[in-house]
């Protein structure tokens, strides 16, 4: 009986808290700079890369006293929708990062302001001369800017020093051919008593990457057409097939399962040493003197095969800092994008890029005292800006349906490997079904 | 002045009781689905007006795309195979659960967890357990020398994998249940023990009788969701699963509508899905006189 | 008190069933255990590599960071508020409207009563991604974007799930208690709230916890609507974990936990409440 009413108080109390707690407290947001113009930024990063942002929206509200900007994070999973959503309902923020989705497809219907119309002559000129190539040409749609990548992305191989020491290999002398990588990757593989995987070598993956080494890749040409089954995308694709095969695809699969890495946490299974040579974004080097600052290693652009191939070769991900067009502060969202990006004050930006470790958007802020001194310690950094310098680094192509066919190249490569395709059926598919959309879409009235 | 007849009293009664919904529904969700049965005959990229095509969309969807037929296939499996088993285990589990044993109300908690758990949580062990070298599951079967699958990483084991996660869901039918099942009233069972009953033929004539009220509720609802179904595919396997078996129709939707901006082409797909579920759930409210036993 | 349905068990019985619920619970605590366990380990620790195993389970060392840092890294208490406020006008709301509706339907007789409550159904067959956009615009020109109205005001219109669960338990009570007391004189009103609704207290309950469960893990409602990060409520600050973007495992699993946490004991507590037997009067 006695517990009954010790229920029942409980629930007393419960209620009582609750309502205390319900209008205890306070509601809106409070300005720091009521009297200025308010600046909306939207983005999707998160937790550590969060505050990151905050520091450089803080510190620009400092360095000026026109405009306030306030950054909204948007978590992950509705960002594309409310994005969306924000832009048609007509209000939406003044600047936003998105991803490189709808960018192309709201450039071409004329739901983005161009960015080169928010600059002055001058910033235009001094902007497309001294950015690297990948970069200046993201975001780029009909010949016109119309995102900016702050957060750029590449890929390079990180190889583990200690593991290759112990195999044999040299870590100071990689090889210079994709076919030399290979076997390396061979060698370092290590199995346990059944024949499971437990350390992987090395593994050809991402087809829309590998195949600029190979001289290919799902280009955009200047004549319009889209390059999709050629020779080169074929061997790329052939090479990632055969690689698993030797390996045995089932093995390769199950051990990857194993890994369960989730993205920026201190996970990565390199730094557990279970992927002697990987190949991931330039973020890990950050992440790497952070979490892992014992472990030794190198960074290497992956080599390209020895017949055909196209060295320093890559692809400029990342997100795009776009203005919507009917924005209420555009001039304010291009003070804080010229701010972040460095094109006036370089070296003032290279913190901002150190503070992620994302990529700089043009030499003038990689040569600068900071950005070298940060670089001083995080020496591996260095290979992502060669590549990012070489002319074969290239950007997405800029086609209104990237997504979709995003999502082709991906079940490409998944049913190739699978097997249940040749390699050379599955780009047929892919051409194939690509073509096939396009046609309905031009029957359904999209104009690409 | 003349009374309202018997009949338009009761009309009028009626439609007050049903007012709320029936505002609702005019003002909320009458607009937005004439509106999307519109999009539907338009191509639609949501950052321009629509333009009209007439049945382009559903001349396309039905001739010209296999991952429509694929996804559909996919779909269909899921809620034939999940259905039937939620209720079979629901219903299993409820009894169970009704069992007067001390600390019962605890057990009940726990069976009902896993509905409150947040998604995020409940993915990352799901992902964990069908783990194929070091997940509960496969360690299971390594004890009896059956080499598990790669699941969620080989087609068709990530799909089954999908129907095990759905059946972790059943805690919130079960409470369904039990509430249906301390509805039952007290002389009924009183009255089969006269008779002679023993608890087998109790639980067929008189426990499940009256729980098919609530059968019904979950079966329906059971259908509708299954058809529908988005989160898990879109957690664990966003890009549509190996060889596309967990690519399931309501993912191809979000894709066709937020990711390729088809908007029009999406709202065809919708309205197709909305077709076969309310042919199918009409069947269903049909055979209800035959088995569904009310006590009012 | 006792309900007689379920019978007086067997010394035998009683083991057999503990020996069942036993055996069935361990899938069932998975979830929860792994979470809790893990938001008491180190981020590095989590993936240790080859490292799951029931060894996993316990962490060691445990240490106990995680949960003020996760609290540290949101401002919980502005969430809790937030998501309290939604959780008691949307219940208040779906509870009220779906049983008055509810009544309509399963026990009046009025014309187009059936064409109505098949469209009601119908309503849960369209996949909501098709009609955000133009509820979206509905409540845009309303003007109610940047506020909670288009989270609160549909829930008093009553939703299809409720009243459907409602209508079917509705439906169960005899209608001989009903024409007895119209006879008597009572209107339909009275009739429902004196009569049908103290009956139907468990279908109520659930209804009520389910709202609440719905309520408070809602974040894409939430995230649509509501720009002013001070108006956020838990589920949209539980996301914040997650990340594309660079996120703390172990956190989120404390954060999903003092999330959970709340749920488990008000459901633990308010158990008797609705899955509760009806006392037995007579005519029943």
């Amino acid at each position: 009986m006695s517990l009954q009413i010790l229920k029942r108080w409980a629930m007393w109390v419960f209620a009582i808290g609750l309502t205390l707690v319900v209008f205890a407290t306070g509601s809106s947001t409070p300005r720091k700079y009521p009297q200025r113009k308010l600046v909306r930024f939207w983005h999707r990063w998160q937790g550590d890369w969060e505050k990151q942002v905050q520091k450089i929206v803080d510190a620009f509200n400092e360095s000026q006293s026109e405009y306030e900007v306030v950054a909204v994070s948007v978590p992950g999973g509705g960002a594309d929708a409310k994005f969306i959503l924000g832009v048609i309902g007509g209000d939406p923020p003044d600047l936003m990062s998105m991803g490189s989705t709808p960018v192309a497809n709201m450039a071409a219907n004329g739901f983005l302001t161009p960015l080169d119309s928010l600059m002055t002559p001058d910033e235009k000129t001094r902007f497309f001369r001294d950015s690297y190539p990948g970069i200046r040409n993201i975001g780029v749609f009909h010949g016109r800017c119309y995102g900016i990548t702050i957060g750029a992305d590449l890929m390079a191989l990180y190889v583990n020093v200690k593991q290759l020491r112990e195999a044999g290999l040299d870590p100071d002398h990689f090889p210079k051919t994709l076919e030399e990588l290979e076997d390396w990757g061979i060698k370092l593989n290590q199995y346990d008593k059944q024949g499971n995987l437990t350390r992987l070598g090395f593994l050809l993956s991402d087809i829309g990457y590998v195949s600029h080494y190979f001289g290919g890749g799902f280009n955009v040409l200047p004549d319009g057409r889209l390059e999709l089954n050629t020779p080169q995308n074929l061997r790329a694709l052939k090479a990632i097939v055969d690689y698993r095969r030797k390996i045995g695809f089932d093995n390769v699969v199950r051990f990857q399962a194993g890994l369960n890495d989730i993205e920026g946490a201190a996970s990565w299974a390199f730094m557990h040493g279970d992927l002697s040579i990987t190949y991931d974004g330039q973020w890990r080097v950050e992440e790497l003197r952070k979490f892992a600052p014992d472990l030794e290693y190198r960074v290497y652009p992956i080599p390209p095969p020895a017949e055909g191939g196209t060295p320093l070769g890559g692809l400029v991900g990342g997100n795009y800092m776009i203005v919507p067009v009917s924005g209420k502060q555009k001039a304010g969202a291009w003070e804080f994008l010229k701010f972040w990006t460095g094109l006036d004050n370089p070296d003032r930006a290279a913190t901002f890029y150190n503070m992620g470790g994302w990529l700089p958007y043009s030499p003038a802020v990689a040569n600068s005292p900071t950005f070298q001194r940060w670089l001083a310690h995080d020496k591996q950094f260095q290979a992502f800006l060669d590549i990012l310098a070489s002319p074969n680094c290239k950007a997405p192509p800029a086609i209104a349906n990237l997504q979709f066919l995003n999502d082709l190249i991906t079940r490409a490569e998944d049913d190739a490997e699978h097997g249940s395709v040749t390699p050379e059926q599955a780009l047929a598919n892919l051409d194939a079904k690509y073509r096939e959309e396009a046609r309905k879409r031009r029957e359904l009235g999209y104009d690409e | 002045m003349p009374a309202l007849s018997h009949d338009a009293r009761r009309n009028l009664v009626g439609y007050l009781f049903i007012s709320p919904w029936l505002v609702g529904f005019l003002v909320f969700v009458a607009g937005p689905f004439v509106r999307s049965i519109y999009l539907s005959f338009t191509r639609y990229n949501i950052v321009t007006a629509p333009k009209w095509v007439g049945l382009a969309n559903y001349r396309m969807l039905l001739t010209q795309d296999d991952l429509f037929w694929k996804s559909a296939w996919v779909t269909v499996k899921y809620a034939a195979i999940s259905v039937p088993l939620a209720i079979v285990i629901g219903v299993a589990l409820a009894l169970l659960l009704n069992s007067n044993v001390r600390g019962i109300a605890a057990f009940r908690t726990v069976f009902y967890l896993p509905s409150i758990v947040p998604v995020v949580a409940t993915s990352a062990i799901f992902i964990w357990i069908l783990n194929p070298t070091i997940g509960l599951v496969n360690q299971v079967l390594g004890v009896f020398h059956i080499h598990g699958p790669a699941w969620l990483k080989s087609s068709p084991w990530a799909f089954y994998g999908l129907v095990f996660m759905a059946l972790w869901g059943v805690g919130g039918s079960m409470v369904i249940y039990l509430a249906g099942l301390k509805d039952i009233p007290n002389y009924l069972y009183e009255a089969a023990t006269i008779d002679g009953a023993n608890p087998l033929r109790k639980l067929r004539h008189v426990t499940l009788p009256m729980m098919t009220p609530v059968i019904f509720f979950n079966l329906v609802m059971g259908i509708i969701g299954a058809f529908q179904t988005f989160t898990q595919a879109y957690v664990i396997t966003p890009d549509g699963g190996p060889e596309s078996c967990t690519y399931f129709y309501s993912l191809y939707l979000y894709n066709r509508a937020w990711k390729y901006l088809d908007m029009g082409y999406a709202s065809a797909m919708a309205w197709v899905l909305f077709l076969v579920i309310v042919v199918l759930t009409a069947a269903v409210f049909r055979t209800q006189s035959r088995w569904v036993h009310y006590g009012g | 008190m006792t309900n007689e349905g379920v019978a007086k068990l067997s010394q035998a019985q009683k083991l057999g069933i503990y020996l069942a619920l036993a055996l069935l619970s361990i899938p069932a605590l998975l979830p929860l255990l792994w979470m809790v366990s893990t938001s008491f380990k180190t981020n590095s620790q989590i993936f240790a590599s080859g490292g799951f195993s029931f060894k996993a389970l316990v962490p060691s060392p445990l240490i106990g960071s995680n949960y003020p840092d996760a609290l540290h890294n949101m401002p919980f208490l502005l969430y809790l508020r937030n998501t309290l406020l939604l959780c008691i006008c949307t219940i208040v709301g779906a509870v009220v409207s779906s049983s008055i509706v509810a009544y309509g339907f399963a026990k009046l007789r009025f014309a187009g009563s059936k064409a109505l409550f098949g469209i009601m159904i119908a309503t849960m067959a369209l996949p909501g991604q098709v009609t955000m956009i133009p509820v979206f615009s509905l409540f845009r020109s309303l003007g109610w974007y940047g506020t909670y109205l288009p989270l609160i005001v549909p829930a008093f219109t009553g939703s299809a799930y409720y009243i459907f669960l409602l209508t079917q338990f509705f439906k169960t009570i005899p209608g001989e208690m009903s024409e007895a007391a119209s006879l008597d004189g009572a209107t339909e009103w009275s009739i429902f709230s004196r009569l049908i609704l103290p009956l139907s207290k468990p279908a109520l309950a659930t209804c009520a916890l389910f709202q609440f469960i719905g309520t408070w893990n809602d974040f894409l409602g939430p995230l649509l609507y509501v720009n002013d990060p001070a108006k956020y409520p838990l589920g949209y600050g539980l996301q914040q974990f997650v990340s594309h973007y660079g996120g703390f495992y172990a956190q989120l699993m404390a954060a999903s936990t003092i999330f959970t946490v709340p749920v488990i004991i008000l459901f633990f507590f308010a158990q008797k409440t609705f899955i509760q037997g009806i006392a037995t009067t007579g005519g029943k």
